[in-house]
């Protein structure tokens, strides 16, 4: 959209332009540059020990194989995704419903949930997860592949009730209570109005908790016992953990591009929502 | 419809019913069982001497608090999580506003760059403190192979290494991987920027400097304050690259208010008096970002 | 309304909630399943920083074998891919970390072997049981070589060093020097012991 008025000199638009470009472009390279270098060792044989500054020395599949083969990638793809998908379905569903009183009730009691909520961001899990562990084991709630389910569902109600009810003081109430007035119910007015408006935020929260409950290993690590039922950022830190093994590098970098290439397919893939998601729930929020 | 008196700024439409409250057990009933009351037992620990292991513990009162207010272990990763917190939330801040800035103006592949922003937030913590630490191997890493290509000697840099700067180096790594989140929800806010108040702006004459200052960030201002509440709190939590990069060292220089507390906890053995290090770090995070949305909030109301 | 075109209106409102509760519920039902299902654990192991190379299955299967225990009834557990200090990543000796800490609150923790550094140290925390207040005078005789000697005569735990089993999997070899005791708070003691006698190879 050219603007109406000229600055004196094209030219100095130009140089102005230039510098820009080259800002960013020198900025990418720096942030992309350790990616780089990730990607070409993936691409060594396994043994392969030469400085990795030498970029993309061979092109060879063998550090995938042993990763994908030590890892058992499809098994604990699968778990990553069933786990991830069902966590932010229920964080969504859940925290829809809770911030539905409290971004709507003017009363103190609003007030106090939504602060309350808000408290629960303030501690990280490492501190409680002896006494979650012996919660859990108390109520009898067993050690299986789904158990961090829940642990990923309430840690991410803090962050989640937060941005819905910031978004809902954004939806008119007027629409409700014109609903209200045509005789909907109290269920029907919030699945068929409130819900569909509050899309933005939800693609926001889906995109923010599932980034992190795809790569979160610490739940996972605690509350699994069995091989077969890890997911795929415990099956990477196995390979992490081994201090004999340095030679192991290009078969760990491989697991690591391995582990967020789903991400990365569905970030190039739904891109324009991605972006568009994240920023409308801060913005509107 | 019952007529309720009127409350200045406490009016609830009589659309919104006290039934409503039903809607929030689920939510409730999680964050109650398996969050808040794990949290409490560790609230009550602070009180105890427990050792982390051993359950037969005893009650000892306010011995821990004053223990741990005694030794200096708390001044110190108070200083260290305050500047990581500072450096993390201005850097971060500033390059995503920045680069939405020039993101925001007419030229190509914005798309790409935008991917590339991205990226970084897109692996998971332990391998991003795992390829850092690579980066910043003396000798052969990444930067030190660089140094050498250049002439210098690679083997003398080791920022990890190094009491005053490995705070800033974990400190990089968190504004790498972060910045790409805040940039984008920059880059949105300024979208929703009117055109023609900076058209109306531009023809009253203003630089480009000054359309900056007084034009675009007062209209995002609210933007701003999310993104540095969240960072903030984020920041003042820092944990991981403590742990993942340097283990809190060289000397104490890494200890952060979170990995003091894990430290005592675990390493220490004194999982008693790590709770009240941790009852009193909750009490630090909860007062500064009190502060911090009372002052931003002021600020977004005067624009 | 015909109750078919009730039934999709429903669907198309409330879908997403449907579909929540039904994840919930079958959460639920998948977790009371294998709470119900799940055969009782009749021994649970970590064997921290002993860098085997044998798998975890192998070590459950032999350790069900020698306890003499029916599979159908009963699992063991044997944790091996655990390190606190032998790994250059921090999270992981954290993720360990949590992993033990949380077991043994839970009381689920009945064995554990680690390296002598460590072992001291969470004894010197009242972590291990007294092995003279467990076995009878002539199993201690039988593991005297093994022992580990505490204060006051106290014995906390063997020493991996030359237990055959041990030496078998390939734990903890090339002088790293490892222990292994019973936990205090074990629910599982007889079985415990048995372990004990099992790894040095008295039956």
């Amino acid at each position: 959209m050219e603007t109406a008025i000229k600055s004196k000199g094209a030219s100095k638009r130009t140089a102005k332009k230039v510098l820009l470009y080259a800002i960013i472009i020198l900025f990418c390279i720096i942030v992309i540059s350790p990616l780089v270098i990730v990607f070409s060792s993936s691409l060594r044989t396994p043994g392969n020990q030469t400085s990795p500054l030498q970029l993309f020395m061979e092109f060879s599949g063998a550090s995938y194989a042993q990763a994908f083969k030590n890892m058992n990638y499809p098994m604990e793809l699968l778990n990553s995704l069933i786990t991830t998908a069902g966590s932010v379905l229920c964080i969504v569903v859940f925290a829809t419903l809770a911030a539905y009183p409290i971004g709507r009730i003017k009363s103190k009691m609003a007030k106090f949930l939504y602060y309350f909520f808000i408290s629960g961001l303030i501690i990280p899990s490492q501190m409680v997860i002896v006494p979650i562990a012996q919660t859990l084991n108390r109520i009898g709630i067993p050690n299986t592949r789904f158990t961090p389910m829940i642990m990923f569902i309430t840690c991410s109600l803090p962050f989640s009730v937060f941005l819905f009810s910031g978004f809902m003081k954004g939806v008119p109430i007027e629409i409700e209570e014109s609903a209200y007035m045509d005789g909907a119910t109290l269920p029907r007015r919030f699945a068929t109005i409130v819900f569909p408006l509050l899309q933005p935020a939800i693609v926001s929260c889906v995109i923010t908790q599932g980034l992190w409950i795809w790569n979160d290993y610490f739940y996972p690590m605690v509350f699994i016992s069995k091989k077969a039922q890890y997911s795929l950022p415990v099956g990477m830190l196995q390979f992490l953990g081994d201090k004999e093994n340095p030679a192991q590098w290009n078969v760990l970098f491989a697991a690591c591009v391995l582990c967020a290439l789903p991400l990365i397919v569905v970030f190039l893939a739904l891109q324009k929502q991605f972006v568009n998601g994240i920023a409308a729930g801060a913005v509107k929020g | 419809m019952a007529k309720k008196p009127r409350k200045a700024g406490s009016y609830t439409s009589p659309v919104f019913t006290k039934r409503m409250y039903f809607f929030l057990i689920p939510a409730l009933a999680f964050f109650l069982i398996f969050w808040i009351y794990p949290v409490l037992q560790l609230f009550y620990y602070s009180v105890t001497d427990f050792n982390g292991i051993n359950y037969d513990f005893d009650f000892v009162g306010m011995k821990n608090f004053v223990k741990v207010l005694s030794n200096g272990t708390l001044s110190n990763s108070l200083k260290n999580t305050l500047i990581y917190a500072v450096v993390t939330v201005l850097v971060s801040n500033l390059i995503g506003l920045a680069i939405a800035m020039i993101l925001n103006t007419k030229i190509r592949l914005k798309g790409l760059f935008r991917t590339c922003a991205y990226f970084p937030a897109l692996f998971s913590a332990i391998v991003v403190g795992f390829i850092w630490s690579y980066v910043y191997m003396p000798g052969s890493g990444m930067i030190a192979g660089l140094i050498n290509l250049f002439g210098g000697d690679g083997s003398a840099f080791n920022p990890l290494g190094n009491y005053t700067t490995a705070l800033f180096a974990i400190a990089a790594v968190e504004i790498w991987k972060g910045f790409g989140t805040t940039m984008i929800i920059y880059l949105a806010g300024l979208q929703t920027v009117d055109e023609s108040l900076l058209e109306a702006a531009r023809i009253d004459g203003c630089t480009e400097w000054q359309m900056i200052r007084k034009v675009k960030l007062p209209l995002i201002s609210s933007t701003i304050t999310i993104n540095v509440i969240l960072s903030v709190i984020a920041g003042l939590k820092a944990f991981d690259y403590s742990f993942i990069m340097t283990n809190g060292g060289p000397g104490k220089s890494t200890k952060t208010l979170m990995f003091q507390v894990y430290e005592t906890a675990f390493t220490d053995m004194k999982m008693g008096r790590a709770s009240a290090f941790s009852v009193m770090a909750f009490a630090f995070i909860i007062l500064v970002t009190v502060f911090m949305l009372f002052f931003l909030n002021r600020r977004e109301v005067e624009l | 309304m015909t109750p078919k075109q009730h039934l999709a209106y429903f669907w198309s409102f409330y879908k997403w909630l449907i579909l929540a509760a039904a994840v919930v519920t079958a959460l639920g039902i998948y977790l009371l399943y294998t709470a119900c299902s799940e055969k009782e654990c009749a021994l649970s192991v970590m064997l921290i920083d002993c860098h085997t190379d044998a798998g975890q299955e192998q070590m459950e299967q032999e350790l069900l074998q020698a306890l003499e225990l029916d599979a159908k009834n009963y699992r063991v557990q044997v944790q091996n891919n655990l390190m606190f200090a032998e790994t250059n990543s921090g999270s992981y000796a954290m993720t360990s970390l949590s992993r033990f800490l949380s077991d043994l609150g839970s009381e689920k923790l009945d064995v554990c072997a680690m390296t002598e550094q460590d072992f001291l140290t969470y004894e010197a925390s009242g972590t291990f049981l007294d092995l003279r207040d467990c076995f009878s005078k002539e199993e201690l005789a039988a593991l005297e070589e093994f022992t580990v000697i505490g204060e006051d005569g106290k014995i906390p735990g063997l020493w991996t060093a030359s237990l055959p089993v041990m030496e078998q999997y390939g734990c903890y070899e090339e002088g790293r020097k490892g222990a292994v005791g019973i936990v205090y708070n074990t629910r599982h003691l007889e079985a415990a012991k048995q372990y004990l006698l099992f790894l040095a190879g008295i039956q």
